[in-house]
């Protein structure tokens, strides 16, 4: 995805600290310690640092997705910025709008018309169908008055993620991974700006978890949101992300694309997650290209987006180079078989290419 | 040192509070012939508790009885409308009433059931005090469910009210009704709203509970979906907490009915007007063996049809229920039609009205025939099986107890009974009882109180209250 113009949404030194008296541990003092010693000093007051000194621009149309095994502040950062729990200290811009300065009706409003949540436990009204917990927040705007209005707009809303003729079930009538859609649908109702997921697809089976991922995709194909993603798997956030943003102990450890993470992981603690990609998956032809290499013959092609995987197959016995076009069809490059297999050899990336 | 000693000694060090607790014992062992006060807990010891809330009970009723009254006279007005509604209007116009509300819970065979169990009442000759009790417990059972629900809520919303409230609720559940039947009493008159009040504070408890439970267990991203929806404090409450909650507290409700019903009941022995406790209680004490076994059916009666309905009406609200009755827009104007059609019946036909006497069937009379008749037809073959029972089982148990089994088989052997030389047991180790005949026919009362010399504690402040209290009872309320 290509980044342009201004960030959609702006953290900047966002800090979460829980404990008796949180402000008063954000000295300067503090946030110039090195992050160990910062633990340890609120560990010694009865304090916990659960997101420290976090700062990260995300752009219009861009997944940003935030990684982290449990514990790492991740999620800790999603609620900070909704302001589902209040952070220490900070700001957070939407559109140059101080979030964390909001007044209680301001944020109602902004939450009404510019945000949508998907949670990980569904997070659905147990006494409504799927209609109606679909239409809730167009019900919380006041679109009770325009009551068709909001049901056919929920209706839309579940066609497009698939759950036609499942309009009158509640919630317990429905698998996990459809009650996930539902709240999908919920959260797209009121055409947010900010698209928030908290690990959306966690609590589903293997199986019915990449399907919903392809879908997450599609709509956002469809959609173009600004989205950040949260979530534990490091192969979800490849798949899904623009950027990733991996967290530990409150701290970010990297920001990047999930090329970037793959082939330059900043320290050996993002270098263990790499261990078990596979690659060929996750890097894209552009990703891995050199110079055009022009031979007066025709090659094979692919598009810049394509998986390696997709233009391995293509070679053969008389194949040796495969060139890299845009979605236009302009040559952006060309693809080498030893480039190919040296970038797929993660010991050291970096030396590789 | 071996193994055995170190663990011993080491483990001497965790025991040393069990072992002054030994020493102790055998220190007051030694010396409980010198002081009589570490066997019986001496009478001069006992704190004058109840002299004190006598005189609290006495300063309240001074100062909250005309409020106590004020409160009393309305809820007297309000029962009587409610009275006037179920009694008497025509048996037919209650009958339908109940029956609708039946089915729009339960269908039509909970209906139907209403139905049958209501034509017994009417034909029992209980269809009056039945409806006296159904008006109360109808009136009791919003007052109940709403402070219920109030309570519950601040519970909910706050964890230091909820710190509070908890324990009241144990009090409240606990502390046998007769106890606070009293104050009660005096601070509201007699009177069926006696009954009333009482019943209301007894049945507040399972309303709190389960308000609490129900919001409690709302899951937590529900809640914060509802504020990423953008609701407001009081959006959030109308629209998510309340029906959420609702299943738990519909089963709160119908927890409360039945407690409402059961205080009514009891409520009869203070507050005693025409209702179904009051026709057992009386039946009772003249001892009409037919006449409080009727009435204890129409109260079983009562019971399950308050049970089943408030129960379907709790099971309807569940999302997995399959029956949802009639929207109340058109309930509602089905209602009237029926009510109107039954009233307008009720004035045509006489019978419908007042159900007529010759289909009135009391066997109370057959019963207490057939009892004396069992008694007298059976009675001696009870008595021989009594007696059989007592000479073969329990007298030689009886006796087992107090001569074959000698101070002997319990590896003491006591002097004065066997007549031997042999040196005595210190005197502290002696029983107290000198044979086990003792033990089990100690030859006099521990602490014999001559009847008619009842303790009177000096300035007994409660000598006001109870003034009071006879005064009432002789005057005809």
């Amino acid at each position: 995805m290509t980044v342009n113009g201004e960030p959609k949404l702006s953290v900047r030194n966002l800090w979460k600290i829980y404990g008796s008296n949180p402000k008063s541990l954000v000295s300067d003092e503090f946030q110039n310690m090195p992050h160990a010693e910062r633990l340890k000093h609120a560990r010694q007051n009865q304090h916990f640092v659960a997101a420290a000194n976090v700062n990260f621009d995300v752009y219009k149309g861009q997944i940003f997705v935030i990684m982290g095994l449990s514990g790492s502040g991740k999620s800790t950062v999603l609620r900070a910025i909704s302001r589902l729990d209040e952070p220490t200290s900070g700001q957070v811009f939407l559109d140059d709008k101080d979030l964390l300065v909001a007044s209680p009706k301001e944020l109602t409003e902004i939450r009404r018309r510019k945000m949508g949540m998907v949670f990980q436990s569904f997070g659905l009204m147990p006494h409504l169908d799927v209609v109606q917990n679909v239409a809730f927040p167009l019900k919380a705007q006041g679109q009770s008055r325009g009551a068709r209005r909001a049901r056919a707009r929920a209706r839309e809303m579940i066609e497009l993620v698939g759950l036609k003729g499942k309009e009158r079930s509640y919630p317990h009538q429905l698998s996990g991974g459809q009650q996930q859609r539902v709240g999908i649908a919920r959260s797209l109702a009121v055409e947010p700006e900010l698209w928030f997921l908290d690990e959306p697809f966690s609590a589903l089976d293997p199986l019915i978890r990449s399907q919903m991922q392809d879908e997450f995709l599609r709509l956002q194909k469809q959609l173009n949101k600004t989205i950040i993603f949260v979530t534990h798997d490091f192969l979800e956030a490849l798949k899904l992300a623009d950027n990733i943003c991996i967290m530990k102990d409150g701290e970010i450890v990297q920001i990047g694309s999930p090329a970037d993470i793959v082939l330059r992981p900043a320290n050996d603690y993002v270098r263990e997650f790499i261990g078990d990609v596979p690659l060929a998956h996750v890097l894209r032809a552009g990703d891995v290209m050199s110079p055009p290499y022009h031979d007066g013959q025709p090659h094979p092609k692919v598009v810049h987006d394509d998986i390696l995987e997709t233009a391995i197959k293509l070679f053969d016995d008389k194949t040796e180079t495969i060139d890299v076009m845009d979605e236009s069809g302009t040559i952006l490059g060309s693809l080498h078989p030893l480039e190919v297999i040296r970038s797929l050899y993660h010991d050291d990336p970096e030396q590789a290419l | 040192m071996s193994t055995f000693t170190r663990r011993f000694v080491s483990s001497c060090g965790k025991a040393w509070p069990w072992l002054a607790i030994l020493a102790l014992n055998v220190v007051l062992l030694t010396q409980r012939d010198a002081f009589s006060q570490i066997v019986t807990y001496p009478d001069g010891w006992t704190l004058p508790l109840a002299e004190a809330l006598d005189g609290i009970i006495d300063r309240a009723v001074i100062l909250f009885q005309a409020e106590g009254r004020a409160i009393s006279g309305g809820l007297n007005v309000a029962f009587a409308g409610v009275q006037a509604l179920l009694l008497h209007a025509p048996w037919i116009a209650s009958v339908s009433l109940f029956a609708l509300i039946a089915w729009q819970g339960g269908g039509w065979r909970l209906a139907l059931l209403t139905v049958v169990l209501l034509l017994y009442v009417l034909a029992a000759g209980y269809w009056e005090p039945a409806m006296n009790t159904l008006s109360l417990v109808l009136l009791a059972l919003p007052l109940a469910v709403l402070t219920g629900f109030g309570i519950g809520y601040l519970g909910f919303r706050s964890r230091r009210a909820q710190a509070v409230i908890m324990p009241m609720l144990d009090l409240m559940q606990t502390v046998p009704a007769f106890a606070y039947l009293i104050p009660i009493l005096l601070l509201f008159g007699f009177g069926p709203v006696v009954g009333l009040i009482a019943s209301v504070v007894f049945a507040i408890p399972p309303m709190v509970r389960n308000t609490i439970l129900g919001m409690q267990s709302i899951p937590e991203a529900v809640m914060e979906s509802a504020r990423m929806s953008g609701c407001s404090r009081r959006q959030q409450f109308a629209w998510v907490e309340l029906p959420a909650a609702m299943p738990q507290m519909l089963v709160g409700v119908n927890q409360t009915t039945m407690a409402v019903l059961s205080m009514v009941i009891i409520a009869a022995i203070i507050g005693g007007f025409e209702d179904i406790g009051w026709a057992v209680l009386s039946a009772m004490r003249k001892a009409q063996f037919g006449q409080s076994l009727l009435s204890g059916v129409v109260i079983v009666i009562l019971a399950i049809l308050l049970d089943r309905i408030s129960a379907a009406y709790a099971a309807r609200q569940l999302p997995t229920s399959s029956h949802s009755g009639l929207p109340l827009r058109r309930f509602v104007p089905l209602l009237a039609l029926v009510m109107g059609a039954a009233f307008l019946g009720g004035h045509l036909l006489p019978p419908l009205d007042d159900w007529p006497h010759g289909l009135t069937y009391f066997p109370a009379q057959a019963i207490n025939r057939a009892t004396s008749d069992f008694v007298v037809a059976y009675g001696g073959i009870m008595a021989a099986f009594k007696n059989a029972i007592q000479f073969i089982v329990l007298l030689p148990v009886k006796l087992g107890f107090e001569r074959a089994i000698v101070p002997f088989t319990w590896g003491i052997k006591v002097g004065s009974n066997s007549g031997s030389t042999e040196p005595q047991p210190p005197s502290w180790l002696a029983p107290r009882h000198r044979t086990f005949q003792d033990l089990f026919q100690p030859s006099r009362p521990r602490r014999a109180v001559p009847s008619g010399q009842l303790r009177k504690a000096p300035g007994d402040t409660s000598a006001s209250a109870r003034t009071w209290f006879c005064q009432q009872a002789r005057s005809p309320s």
